[in-house]
């Protein structure tokens, strides 16, 4: 018997024991009360009345018994509205004496007073009422109790089973309520037996762990927690459910269905009834958190990279201004060397030396995003069809280059020879993880990130994307590996066989291009990288890097050149000054309006380091035009484009170069500027 | 006290009868009367002049048993002879009650013997009795003594005038009234009562010698005089009922009532004798 039949019951039981009560007590009482009210009364009536006879026989006691008409007139003296009745005086031989009598329906109560003569009953006075109308008001108060007691037994019957009703609706919206916030609850929330079976689960830890409520309520928490984690949850859950601790939060690996793990927040109570109605059991709320935790390690990967990117890019700029000096001094004795001076092979090597460690300082910067890229609008696929023929002469004949490309344009932002470094990069990697057979392959295609990718794979953004997916069949790496392969000086490669620094350089680029670099690779099951590049929707391609006019290095005009790093401006100030050109000397931008403002003689342009102290190279051209309005301003700089953007410059193309800078080209790029009209 | 003086009578009379050398006897005989109350006074006084006359014969006045209840004990045996107020009814008679009307009196109005008022009209009375006029002239409260519906006094009063009759009726429906069983307790409610109306007889107030003011009605004063030349309009008769089965010495006492001796008595205690009134004729 459920607990709301049994409170119904006795409800009833209880109604129905009220509702008789009052259906029998109340007439039965007003029967009692009022007979009893009737009876006291009469005994008073027949006792007043006696009292007067009494009164009236003493007055001629010897022929009181004649007086029947006064006897009368005494026995009608009665209240106007009072009730029917029969009043007799009778003597002791009972025969009437005087008598008013008015009609009486039976039954009948009769009450009786003695009359006495001098101490001596002579007679009495006798009064009779009818019960009947007692009897009478007790059958309609019957009837009115009775309904009283339906209404008592209904209300009786009604109020505990509305409450009843009531209390169970509250009840059952409560759990609707708490039922709704299981089911629906964005964490995978569960109800486990002590023994760690399922007792309920909701859709969330089926849709997280892939099994369906029906398999998961046969198996365990145990059964569905990655085995290195079972420790966690068998030294807390003990505690919650011994009441050692109100609950515990723990971190730990559910496997899904197909067995892949995945990170969980659990937090485990445990729900004991008051009652003993049920068995206690753990709630047990999971937390997906791969995708936080995905983020935090890309985070703490992000934050590495850029420390390193920072130390690398900082090393390579100084490194830049001393080659600029050593390659800008040792081209200079290059050129004044006659052809057949045997000495000459020496300048040369010095060249070839310090073109390898400028390479080596692009590859940083590069790295560190601190190279000066060219983007323009370009068909990625088209970028690879151009580098296909540069690729298939890094493998040997046992390699297989395969591309598959996709049909339509994939429009991007980006630097071709940017895009072409990353390739040849990739497959000189491949080439070495591919010592004998194998295959390369290459292909692009249009991709759309979702949040639901970005989560998992812990890198990216939403978005349209041209992915150029790049693998081998290589020996691939394990996770350890594939978590540091990015870092600069990173090489899996036996000593001396790698710089490790192609990957840093890759991931440099597609950081730069704003796009974003995985990689997927087992032990002896190859490796795939993944690049991203933002795709640039309607947008088609640009023109390429314009071409350099072939112009003559000379020139007469006269140039200041600007720039705080001591060997720098020397070598500068040499190298320009070989060709004819007059040069004038700043240390900085305040030094050069100074210089400006008192010159005599006219200043044609003004060749200008961008970062330096006390005033910059932006700040200074403004009060430079102010002096010298005509004059041309060509900016260097060893940081890239994006680090001047912070700094307030914007990197144009048509008026910057970026350092080191071989003479040639920087001479070119001033006979350049100079006859530009 | 009286019934005290008749024993002392009779005990004097028996020692009178020893010095003289009579035989000493108690008296022999003894008529029981009673009746309607008014005419017990004078019957009483009656019945002392006839002891005196008929020393062996005892003449008992019971008290006030109403003109029915006379006549019953009566016929009953319990009286020698009833006095009544009315004529004996059919069944009275065919139980064998005779009547013998002796005198009528006039039916008077009495009040408080205080009360400064001295006479009440038809008009009155109606106002009197219906409660319309609930104060004397002097402002004492009118006190009204009812008597039982079935009373003669009542038939005489109702037979005044119907719009008295009806007046009568209303009195007799107000709760808290007074109400006197025989002639002698409504006198007495007058005698002792403040601003207290009631009827009753000339003879009763006359022979009982009551203390209360005897009204004129409609501005004549109630007398017999007044009742034999027809002035005054209200009387009531008064009978002796007696039956076959009555006694010598009670036939002795009626005859004495009837004799000029005892209309004497009855004229002087407010009667008009019917011997008397018979001789006129």
């Amino acid at each position: 018997m459920t607990v709301r039949s049994r409170l119904i019951r006795i409800s009833n039981w209880l109604a129905g024991l009220v509702a008789v009560t009052v259906a029998f007590l109340v007439p039965l009482g007003y029967y009692a009360v009022s007979t009893q009210y009737e009876i006291g009364n009469l005994e008073a009536v027949a006792e007043i009345n006696g009292r007067i006879v009494s009164t009236f026989i003493n007055a001629n006691p010897e022929m009181w018994q004649f007086e029947q008409l006064r006897l009368e007139e005494i026995l009608t003296r009665r209240p106007h509205k009072g009730q029917k009745e029969i009043r007799r005086i009778v003597d002791l031989h009972k025969r009437v004496i005087a008598e008013s009598a008015d009609h009486l329906d039976p039954p009948l109560i009769k009450r009786s007073f003695d009359l006495k003569d001098s101490g001596v009953v002579v007679g009495r006075v006798e009064i009779s009422r009818s019960l009947l109308p007692i009897l009478r008001n007790s059958v309609l108060i019957g009837a009115l109790g009775l309904a009283l007691g339906g209404v008592i037994f209904a209300v009786l019957r009604i109020l505990p089973f509305r409450a009843v009703i009531l209390a169970e609706n509250a009840l059952r919206e409560s759990e609707e309520r708490f039922r709704k916030i299981f089911e629906m609850s964005p964490l995978g929330m569960a109800t486990i037996g002590l023994d760690f079976h399922f007792i309920a689960v909701n859709d969330m830890l089926c849709k997280m762990t892939g099994y369906a409520a029906e398999e998961l309520a046969e198996l365990t928490l145990l059964k569905i927690t990655h085995p290195s984690d079972l420790p966690a949850v068998m030294q807390n859950i003990p505690k919650v459910i011994g009441r050692e601790l109100p609950d515990c939060v723990v971190e730990l690996r559910y496997l899904r269905k197909g067995g892949d793990p995945f990170w969980v927040n659990l937090t485990a109570s445990l729900i004991s009834a008051e009652s003993n109605l049920s068995s206690p059991y753990l709630l047990v709320i999971s937390k997906d958190v791969t995708l936080q935790r995905n983020l935090e390690k890309q985070l703490r990967q992000s934050q590495k990279m850029e420390a390193v990117g920072q130390l690398a890019g900082g090393i390579a700029h100084d490194f830049n201004n001393i080659l600029t000096a050593i390659i800008g001094y040792a081209s200079i004795l290059q050129m004044k060397m006659a052809p057949a001076d045997p000495t000459l092979h020496f300048a040369e090597q010095i060249l070839v030396s310090a073109d390898k460690a400028a390479k080596l300082t692009t590859g940083l910067l590069a790295f560190s995003r601190k190279q000066v890229i060219n983007p323009n609008h370009v068909d990625l696929n088209e970028i690879v069809r151009n580098v296909k023929g540069l690729l298939r002469r890094i493998f040997t004949v046992e390699i297989e280059l395969r591309t598959s490309l996709c049909d339509s344009e994939l429009i991007v932002m980006a630097d071709p020879v940017q895009i072409d470094q990353i390739l040849l990069n990739m497959a000189a990697n491949a080439s070495d993880a591919m010592p004998g057979h194998g295959v390369f392959t290459v292909s692009t295609r249009a991709v759309e990130i979702t949040e639901e990718y970005v989560g998992p794979h812990g890198h990216g953004a939403a978005g349209s994307y041209a992915l150029l997916e790049v693998s081998d069949t290589g020996s691939g790496m394990d996770d350890a590996d594939q978590t540091r392969i990015f870092e600069p000086f990173f090489t899996t490669k036996p000593v001396g066989e790698g710089t490790g620094l192609g990957l840093s350089v890759i991931y440099g680029i597609v950081q730069q291009h704003r796009g974003f670099i995985g990689v997927r690779s087992k032990p002896g099951q190859g490796t795939t990288f993944e690049v991203y590049l933002p795709l640039i929707a309607g947008n088609g391609m640009g023109g390429g890097a314009p071409e350099l006019a072939q112009t003559s290095l000379e020139g007469s005009e006269t140039i200041l050149v600007v720039e705080d790093n001591p060997e720098v401006r020397a070598l500068t100030k040499e190298v320009i000054e070989q060709f004819g050109y007059r040069i004038l000397t700043a240390v900085d931008g305040v030094d050069a309006v100074e210089i400006l403002g008192h010159a005599w003689e006219k200043v044609d342009l003004v060749l200008m380091d961008v970062i330096m102290p006390r005033m910059n190279g932006q700040e200074a051209l403004i009060e430079i035009r102010k002096i010298c309005p005509e004059v041309k301003a060509l900016f260097t700089s060893g940081y890239t484009a994006d680090i001047l953007f912070t700094r307030g410059y914007a990197v144009n193309e048509n008026d910057f170069m970026a350092k080191p800078t071989h003479p040639t080209v920087l001479l070119q790029k001033i006979r350049e500027m100079l006859q530009a009209s | 006290m009286r019934k005290g003086g008749n024993s002392f009578l009779a005990a004097a009379f028996a020692v009178f009868a020893l010095s003289l050398g009579l035989p000493a006897t108690l008296p022999a005989q003894e008529v029981k009367i009673g009746g309607s109350g008014f005419g017990l006074g004078v019957v009483k006084i009656l019945g002392e002049a006839f002891e005196r006359s008929h020393p062996g014969t005892k003449v008992r006045v019971v008290p006030s048993l109403g003109s029915t209840g006379g006549i019953k004990a009566l016929l009953h045996g319990s009286l020698d002879i009833a006095i009544s107020g009315r004529a004996p009814d059919d069944a009275e008679q065919r139980a064998g009650a005779a009547d013998i009307e002796i005198a009528r009196t006039p039916f008077v109005f009495i009040v408080n013997g205080k009360l400064a008022v001295d006479g009440v009209t038809n008009a009155e009375l109606e106002n009197i009795y219906n409660g319309k006029t609930l104060y004397w002239p002097n402002g004492t409260r009118v006190r009204l003594v009812l008597r039982p519906q079935t009373d003669t006094s009542t038939k005489i009063l109702r037979s005044i005038a119907p719009a008295v009759s009806q007046a009568v009726t209303f009195a007799m429906s107000r709760e808290g009234m007074i109400r006197a069983i025989t002639d002698q307790e409504s006198a007495d409610f007058v005698e002792r009562t403040p601003g207290a109306l009631a009827v009753s007889t000339l003879t009763q107030v006359s022979a009982e010698s009551r203390r209360v003011r005897v009204l004129a009605f409609n501005g004549v004063v109630p007398s017999v005089k007044g009742l034999v030349n027809g002035s005054y309009p209200l009387s009531t008769p008064l009978y002796l009922i007696t039956t076959a089965r009555v006694t010598s010495a009670a036939r002795e006492f009626v005859s004495f009532i009837l004799s000029s001796e005892g209309s004497r008595i009855l004229k002087r205690f407010g009667n008009y004798p019917v011997r008397e009134e018979r001789a006129q004729r």
